[in-house]
């Protein structure tokens, strides 16, 4: 990995995946900090030798897992109140549409989230997605099949017919 | 697919919010610079300093110089001078020469974050390197920045001016030109995502790189343009990945890598990178080299007959490597991984003394052993904090288990633990953990905040942009938890941890702000002895959590009448960090 790798990354990859962690953590600004601390860590392994094949896998997967972890989230919303403090993250009222399917999503149990916004908002299939979420590819399809089941009723689809993840 | 499906995606884009990527390869570079200075943070201190991407200091310059006066008769290849590399230990950087034969390795100087671009003068006195483009100047040992947000720097062959790309908020990078001061910029052009310059030996062009003809992001290519910006010319034209150019030293060739010819199953994203030549007016190219390692940083000899560069395979036999202009004769110098490489020769010279540098500060303690509290697995960095913990004093524990391998991990590696022992003799009693701490965990102990007639431990468990975050835990008898705070019945006490003297510290509840929350405080003497320096932090406690809200400098006589409350011993005891236990 060296600087090129990093500017792709950020071009290709950044935007999207911030939008992906915040969808799943809610706190857009804390997303972005998740991101960039993958891409700290991802710098730092490959400075100590190793080689990341894939950088978009690997900082999604490592991403997914700060997204996890309660102190970086606390730590990403901490530093995320600084810059909103010093003007340089504006907050933003959600409205509308928005409003419905965001409480619909966080009303989801946290896997469930992470699957549907890698499934949908990502565009990954059923094996990356479990791939990113480090599970099996039949949790992966179960967390998706339970999660739109619950997305469906609360958007107004839940006479739908449900198509099998494959 | 489903409506549902459909649905689903439609408002999921309509909710999404995609994050600008303007400044953000540089946010991630300085963030990688502060990670590394938290990593050397030593355990010990109430408030962790964030160093960002400061120059160390230099090591050794005289060596440089004093080692090419040895005497030895010089090959071909040695008369071309030393390789000049920026290595990356995953904490810190350094620049250092090297002979092209692999001997007489010497150290220039040391600096925080990632060195990724390194050229000499065209007289070898001075040295633009490192993010932000910082001169080295070897006659006065002074660095300067040249730009804030500049890199890929190249001097002109007069050296009368630098070149290099500049990451400008909210516009386009731009090739900025500049005299040797960092003063009167130009601006030669413009566009997405510019960077690697090097100015032709005959002052007359500037070769960089800029985007694909997919536009920005979808690849890139290597650029000509006339010195004075005019007559931009896409040199590789492709959707591939060119970087890297550098002229050779007559002017007839260019060097880059690329990843154009990705091996099969691989695509070009992710390929190898391989070094080639070309033409000036891009035609003619030849690959060099063949292999499945990254071969980046590509740099001439100064007689144009050798070529270096850095080759990092996935079997980890990366190193700095030269080979001849074609191809031939391929030799590793040094097994190091090399961010950045220049190739000059250096003048012969006595310099000015080096400034030192915090990087060699000896060693402040030995290799640590690991060592039993009682926990039923050895642990490491033992530090110790007494308090009241229910059944009278007790002593508080925050150690790092042993790693796998059988020592003590590095600093700021492990997992760390937090224990009790409230017998007295010296052997946890009970614990908790892991605890999430970066880069190390380091415990306080804390008055009785929520009045229960027990004290609490407060859990330094990192620090971010300059402030520190607590976690609070609660002692019952043997058993830790965290504390979940309600602060219905505040202690409005006083508690501190400190001696007033050169230094002192202590933390107290203040008395009109948001029942709970709390100061910590220390001082230092001033180097004139007449005054305090004092640091206070406001802590505000959210849960478990103890936020930094505010922090405030100021200076006050030297006089323990003079601190905040807190001074003396009459609450917590002092901490005891760092101290083994039992």
């Amino acid at each position: 990995m060296d600087e090129f790798d990093l500017r792709d990354f950020v071009h290709r990859e950044y935007p999207r995946l911030v939008a992906a962690v915040a969808l799943i953590t809610g706190s857009r600004a804390g997303a972005e900090d998740i991101v960039q601390e993958a891409l700290v860590r991802a710098w730092q392994r490959s400075a100590g030798g190793e080689r990341i094949d894939s950088l978009a896998a690997w900082t999604r997967t490592v991403s997914l897992n700060l997204a996890r972890s309660g102190l970086r989230r606390i730590r990403a919303e901490l530093r995320a109140k600084q810059l909103i403090a010093a003007g340089i993250i504006r907050q933003e009222e959600p409205s509308g549409v928005r409003v419905d399917i965001r409480r619909a999503l966080g009303r989801l149990p946290r896997r469930q989230r992470e699957a549907i916004v890698l499934r949908y908002y990502l565009d990954l299939d059923v094996a990356e997605v479990a791939a990113a979420m480090g599970t099996p590819v039949g949790t992966a399809k179960s967390l998706l099949s339970r999660a739109r089941s619950g997305l469906g009723e609360a958007l107004g689809e839940r006479d739908l017919v449900e198509v099998k993840e494959t | 697919m489903t409506r549902l499906d459909e649905q689903l995606r439609r408002e999921l884009d309509r909710i999404a919010e995609p994050a600008d990527p303007a400044r953000v390869t540089e946010a991630v570079l300085r963030r990688v610079g502060r990670a590394e200075a938290m990593r050397r943070v030593k355990v010990g201190a109430l408030a962790v300093a964030v160093a960002v991407a400061s120059i160390a200091g230099f090591l050794g310059l005289a060596r440089v110089f004093g080692g090419r006066e040895s005497g030895q008769a010089a090959t071909t290849l040695a008369a071309n001078g030393p390789i000049t590399f920026a290595e990356h230990d995953g904490r810190t950087s350094s620049i250092s020469t090297i002979e092209p034969d692999g001997s007489g390795r010497v150290k220039l100087l040391a600096s925080d974050g990632v060195v990724t671009d390194l050229d000499w003068s065209p007289d070898g006195a001075r040295l633009v390197y490192g993010r932000g483009d910082l001169f080295l100047d070897l006659q006065t040992g002074e660095t300067t920045r040249l730009t804030p947000n500049g890199y890929g720097a190249s001097w002109s062959p007069d050296g009368s001016r630098v070149v290099f790309a500049e990451d400008r908020e909210g516009q386009n990078d731009a090739i900025v030109v500049t005299n040797a001061g960092g003063t009167r910029a130009t601006v030669l052009t413009e566009a997405s995502n510019l960077g690697w310059t090097d100015w032709s030996p005959d002052g007359s062009r500037i070769l960089f790189v800029g985007p694909g003809p997919a536009g920005a992001g979808q690849g890139w290519d290597i650029y000509v343009m006339n010195a004075d910006g005019s007559g931009v010319t896409n040199l590789t034209n492709s959707d591939t990945v060119d970087l890297d150019p550098s002229w050779s030293p007559d002017g007839s060739t260019i060097l880059f890598r690329s990843r154009r010819d990705p091996p099969p199953g691989w695509t070009v994203g992710d390929a190898p990178d391989e070094l080639y030549l070309m033409a000036p007016d891009g035609s003619a190219v030849r690959r060099l080299t063949t292999d499945d390692a990254h071969d980046q940083s590509p740099v001439w000899s100064p007689d144009g007959g050798w070529i270096a560069f850095t080759s990092l395979a996935a079997n980890g036999d990366s190193g700095i490597y030269i080979m001849r202009a074609d191809g031939t004769d391929r030799t590793r110098v040094a097994r190091v991984s090399a961010t950045a490489l220049a190739w000059q020769s250096l003048p012969e010279g006595e310099l000015v003394s080096p400034l030192p540098s915090p990087s060699e500060a000896p060693s402040q303690s030995a290799v640590p052993e690991p060592t039993d509290i009682g926990l039923g697995f050895p642990v490491c960095d033992v530090s110790s904090v007494e308090g009241d913990f229910g059944s009278g004093r007790g002593t508080a524990y925050i150690a790092t288990r042993m790693g796998d391998t059988g020592g003590c991990p590095t600093e700021g590696g492990g997992f760390q633990v937090i224990a009790v022992d409230v017998s007295g003799d010296n052997i946890a009693d009970g614990s908790l953990g892991p605890l999430e701490c970066d880069p190390a965990c380091r415990a306080f102990a804390a008055p009785d905040i929520d009045a229960d007639g027990i004290d609490e431990i407060a859990v330094a468990v990192g620090t971010t942009g300059g402030s520190t975050l607590f976690e609070l835990y609660a002692v019952a008898g043997t058993t830790i938890r965290p504390l979940g705070y309600d602060c219905t019945n505040c202690n409005e006490g006083v508690f501190a941890w400190g001696r007033p003297g050169g230094h002192a510290e202590g933390a107290y509840c203040p008395s009109g702000q948001t029942p709970g929350d709390f100061v910590t405080w220390w001082a230092e003497q001033t180097d004139d002895g007449n005054a305090y320096s004092l640091v206070e932090i406001f802590i505000d406690v959210k849960g478990i959590f103890l936020f930094e809200v505010d922090r405030r400098d100021s200076e006050v006589p030297f006089d323990a009448s003079a601190l905040p409350p807190g001074g003396g011993d009459d609450f917590c005891g002092a901490p005891v960090a760092g101290a083994a236990a039992g």
